[in-house]
């Protein structure tokens, strides 16, 4: 199969172009031998099928960070497995000069191109005029195709020009005589032929690029009254809060009703199973392990589906880019680096491809400074914690007038996060003395329409992976835990239940107090409350305390944890939700009182309960000493702040 | 039978998890279960 590389500056549109060309049929593996995501599809017209290989944006074929340097390692390098057979150049017909860089580049190397003028509207509100049929003269031996990937105009031609290509090398008159890849650590001759390049391009543009007076005057003028705000000192600031507020606003409303329908399934279906299967010991595993554990995944798709659409948005129509700008300004008096803000707003999502960002922060120091506080972002793994606990204890009511008081709870969490993150940086300045100045460079790209299809294949992968990855890890702990609450050593179980004397008081709730008697004394109880000592000041009992064991895999298993504990031995399954409000301590007051509410959401904002994310910093700062030094001092400080917020609140 | 059954899930799991946690701190790829973002650990000479 014959294999296509598609390249660009980053903002180019080259993700539309991509999905555009290759639908759903996409996958994201891995360079070999390096840190950065291969993210390859194909492309199919009638019978043919090419594979379409997504390089990371570039500004030069000659890298400045790790992401760029595959570029440079492909293509300098015809016998790499990725070597491609043609290059399809993205180029922002709105910002010809810059982008033509990289295309003179690809030119010279003699590989068959196809020139693909993208984001013509905008060059079309800018004014911009290109003579595209003069381009097509000057370079003879290659294909231009001008398009609009975000509204799909121009692909069947370009999807078709891609099939009538001729991958067989081409002879062609180059910018650059015998040009050949200048080695990648002699920036002389780099900046050399960058100057020849830049020279050549110029002319170009005044040859075929004419800037006609502004077509839509009044659309730009608004462009430019939402970008002066956007990124305005004051009201960027207040714009950036009302928008994040909104969000986990409607994280709740619109999520309450979906989040009610999963559950009450999964506990129809585990009541129905349970009924409709012979007794037995794999109909208990099913019942009190598998489908609760199984829906303590799918409960929660919905948040995170919602949580990464508008997230979506908010990137395509390009507030995110504004966003990280102003950020910048408000991290720098903390001592993180401008270029920190890329890695700890990613972080935000995940904190691993966060810690993979700071590859392209020089300083060591600030780079170590920003990995150590990126965990501190609330990723999305803490949103089914959250959502949980705030639904369980934060009662459903509208405060301001306007505001509901769950999604405030949500916001203040990811705001506790942020603020912990400034301080422990700039703690952290104070013991790390960095004397280097650094400097922050970022392309804010144009206000644009969102491209919706673009978001929707983004948010199909997103949540594909949730269920089936994620989903893969909750359902193998809570199997493993239904069968350590399920047996215990030798007959304690049957001793204890033996044991119990049934009074007036408690025999209406024989049920229950059986199922707790099995549980306590089942292994996973005796662990349980070996470690409960330890966490009661937080006011957290042993079953939470087995559920933060697990979730040291990962933070979204705490909730699979809890739906298995909660189950097992339970003859009615009446959802997660329900049974955790209706649990009761020896007092016989709620487990689940506020105070314990916020202590466990306090907790999980500050504890490093992410394997992946130490395995990560581990391979970044190749020792163990700092995963170490991140998981103790994440440990105190989650232990001691939910230590006083329990007090405060209690 | 369900006990064989039983036996053979909770098997399944236990190496499913091992697997995972091997895969993160010792093989060349670790990935995160929620947004499946993965790393490929630098080879030696790169």
């Amino acid at each position: 199969m014959k294999k296509f590389a598609l390249v660009g500056n980053p903002n180019t549109g080259k993700t539309s172009v991509f999905n555009r060309l290759t639908g759903l049929n996409q996958h994201v593996g891995n360079f070999p031998g390096v840190t950065v995501d291969k993210k390859s599809g194909q492309v199919k017209l009638h019978d043919e099928t090419i594979d379409l290989i997504d390089f990371p944006g570039t500004y030069s074929i000659y890298p400045h960070s790790s992401d760029e340097q595959i570029v440079y390692d492909v293509f300098s390098n015809p016998q790499h497995k990725d070597f491609p057979d043609a290059v399809l150049v993205v180029v922002d017909a709105s910002n010809l000069e810059r982008n033509l860089l990289l295309f003179t580049q690809i030119y010279d190397l003699n590989i068959p191109i196809i020139l693909i003028i993208n984001m013509s509207d905008i060059a079309y509100r800018k004014g911009i005029d290109i003579d595209v049929e003069g381009l097509k003269a000057k370079f003879p031996s290659i294909t231009i195709c001008e398009t609009n990937a975000r509204i799909g105009v121009g692909m069947t031609e370009l999807k078709t020009e891609i099939f009538n290509l001729k991958t067989t090398e081409v002879s062609r008159q180059q910018i650059i005589e015998n040009y050949v890849l200048a080695p990648i650590d002699n920036q002389e001759s780099q900046k050399e032929e960058v100057k020849l390049r830049f020279d050549f391009i110029k002319q170009l543009i005044h040859d075929f690029v004419k800037k006609k007076k502004t077509v839509e005057e009044k659309e730009t003028k608004k462009l430019s009254f939402w970008d002066k705000i956007s990124i305005h000192p004051v009201f960027g600031y207040v714009i950036f809060a009302v928008i994040m507020l909104s969000i986990f606003q409607l994280i709740f409303s619109i999520a309450a009703f979906p989040m009610e329908l999963i559950d009450g399934s999964f506990a129809d279906f585990d009541s129905w199973t349970g009924e409709k299967l012979p007794a037995g010991l794999f109909t208990d595993l099913l019942t009190g392990g598998i489908i609760p554990g199984l829906g303590g995944v799918l409960v929660f798709l919905p948040q995170i589906l919602i949580l990464f659409f508008c997230l979506g948005i908010l990137e395509e129509t390009g507030y995110l880019a504004r966003a990280v700008f102003i950020m910048d300004k408000l991290m720098r008096p903390f001592g993180l680096n401008g270029k920190s803000v890329v890695p700890l707003i990613s972080s935000a999502a995940c904190a691993i491809p966060g810690i993979m960002a700071t590859r392209t922060i020089p300083n060591q120091k600030e780079r170590l400074i920003t990995i150590l506080v990126a965990p501190l972002m609330s990723c999305s793994a803490r949103i089914p914690v959250f959502t949980l606990l705030i639904a369980l204890v934060i009662p459903n009511k509208t405060v301001f007038r306007f505001l509901n008081l769950q999604g405030l709870t949500l916001f203040c969490m990811y705001f506790l996060g942020i603020v912990s993150a400034l301080i422990i940086a700039w703690v952290l300045k104070l013991l790390i003395k960095n004397k280097e100045q650094s400097y922050f460079l970022l392309e804010i790209p144009d206000f644009k329409s969102p491209r919706w299809a673009n978001i929707f294949i983004s948010l199909f992968e997103k949540g594909k992976v949730f269920v089936f990855e994620a989903g893969k890890v909750i359902l193998a702990i809570s199997i493993i835990l239904w069968a350590l609450a399920s047996f215990g050593p030798g007959d304690r179980i049957e001793k204890a239940v033996k044991n119990v004397h049934f009074t007036s008081e408690n025999v209406a709730d024989s049920a229950q107090l059986l199922a707790s008697v099995k549980l306590e004394n089942s292994y996973i109880g005796i662990l349980g409350k070996t470690i409960e000592p330890v966490i009661k000041p937080l006011g957290f009992d042993w079953k939470i305390g087995i559920s933060l064991l697990t979730s040291f895999a990962a933070r979204e298993v705490f909730v699979g944890s809890m739906a298995t504990i909660y189950s097992v031995h339970q003859e009615d399954n009446k959802g997660l939700l329900e049974t955790m409000r209706n649990e009761k301590n020896s007092l016989g007051k709620p487990v689940y009182s506020l105070a314990t509410g916020l202590s466990l959401m306090v907790f999980y904002v500050f504890a490093m309960q992410c394997m992946a994310t130490l395995a990560i910093v581990k391979r970044e700062t190749k020792t163990w000493k700092w995963p170490i030094v991140q998981l103790v001092y994440m440990g105190i400080l989650a232990y001691l702040s939910s230590l006083i917020v329990y007090n405060l609140f209690s | 039978m369900q006990e064989i059954l039983v036996f053979i899930v909770i098997f399944t799991a236990v190496s499913f998890l091992v697997y995972k946690v091997y895969k993160q701190f010792f093989s060349k790829k670790s990935t995160c279960e929620t947004c499946s973002f993965s790393q490929i650990k630098e080879t030696e000479n790169s």
